[in-house]
């Protein structure tokens, strides 16, 4: 048995570094923004006026520090 | 004792606000300033009350209930809205603890009178004076000879006492979603102010405290919301 043709180590990689990062980026950003979403529409206790009054329906007469 | 015609003419007229109307403050000093969360609530406060009890609102309300949905600091918020009431009213201003002492003790404002059953005392008398003109009623002055609790046989009998004796009542209420007494005192009085407290109170809590009232034909007023952070830095938020 013989090698028809003996390996060689590539000059290049398959894939260029910079999109490797350019889809790590993307990726991360999504998910980041995704859960960041996620975790705002699930909270149960509301943070703002605008909420309350989305929510409740009723007039924020003051919001306090 | 100063009517309730007296409060607006004064109020239309401006005498009222002697001395409270802050100056017009130009661009330049604003930036100047650094945001302070102290003076922002209360120029906060002071809205509230001039939406609430001074003309402007489509019903002026002179008995508000305030209470939380599941808990929080309500007394701090009554004390604050009184002492803002009276200082620009004429008129007196009662605190009253219908479910808990809230507003200091006796260390503050004097010993509370002691109730014998079968002697009637007014309001007036076992009230203690704060300060100027805005007055707390201790919940066994209140509450009288109905220690077991609110109840609708005895309760419009009092506030319509508490409307004789004081100009305006802010009342201190159990928190409503626990309690049914918030919704009766809401029913009684000229309505009801929620307060909820930011990145606490929950959602579904809240919103089925507001049907309850809608349910009771309490008059919901409004909400403030307590303990609100503010994540954005300060230079930002200034410039926003």
């Amino acid at each position: 048995m013989t090698v028809a043709e003996q390996p060689r180590t590539p000059a290049l990689p398959a894939q260029a570094v910079w999109v490797f990062a350019v889809a790590g980026v993307f990726l991360g950003g999504t998910f980041s923004t995704g859960l960041a979403f996620a975790a705002d529409y699930l909270n149960p206790e509301f943070r703002t006026p605008d909420e309350v009054l989305a929510f409740l329906g009723t007039p924020v007469l003051a919001s306090l520090p | 004792m100063s009517t309730r015609p007296d409060l607006l003419e004064q109020a239309l007229a401006g005498d009222i606000f002697e001395g409270e109307i802050p100056e017009p403050q130009t661009a330049i000093s604003r930036e100047a300033e650094p945001w302070d969360p102290e003076r922002f609530g209360q120029e906060q406060i002071r809205s509230l009350v001039r939406q609430i009890f001074l003309p402007g609102w489509p019903k002026p309300a002179r008995q508000v209930v305030f209470c939380a949905v599941e808990d929080g600091d309500v007394a701090e918020i009554c004390l604050r809205v009184g002492q803002s009431l009276a200082s620009q009213i004429p008129g007196t201003v009662a605190l009253v603890e219908t479910h808990l002492p809230a507003f200091g003790g006796e260390e503050e404002y004097g010993p509370t009178p002691v109730f014998r059953p079968g002697t009637f005392s007014p309001l007036r008398e076992a009230a203690r004076r704060v300060s100027g003109h805005l007055w707390r009623v201790p919940r066994e002055a209140f509450l009288g000879e109905n220690e077991s609790g609110l109840s609708a046989e005895w309760l419009p009998g009092r506030l319509r006492e508490l409307r004789l004796e004081f100009d305006y009542t802010i009342l201190h209420g159990p928190p409503a979603a626990l309690c049914g007494d918030a919704a009766l005192l809401g029913y009684l009085s000229d309505g009801v102010i929620l307060v909820l407290e930011a990145n606490s109170t929950r959602r579904a809590a809240a919103q089925r405290t507001v049907q309850l009232m809608q349910a009771t034909n309490a008059r919901l007023l409004g909400s403030v919301l307590n303990r609100r952070r503010f994540p954005i830095p300060e230079g930002i938020y200034r410039r926003l």
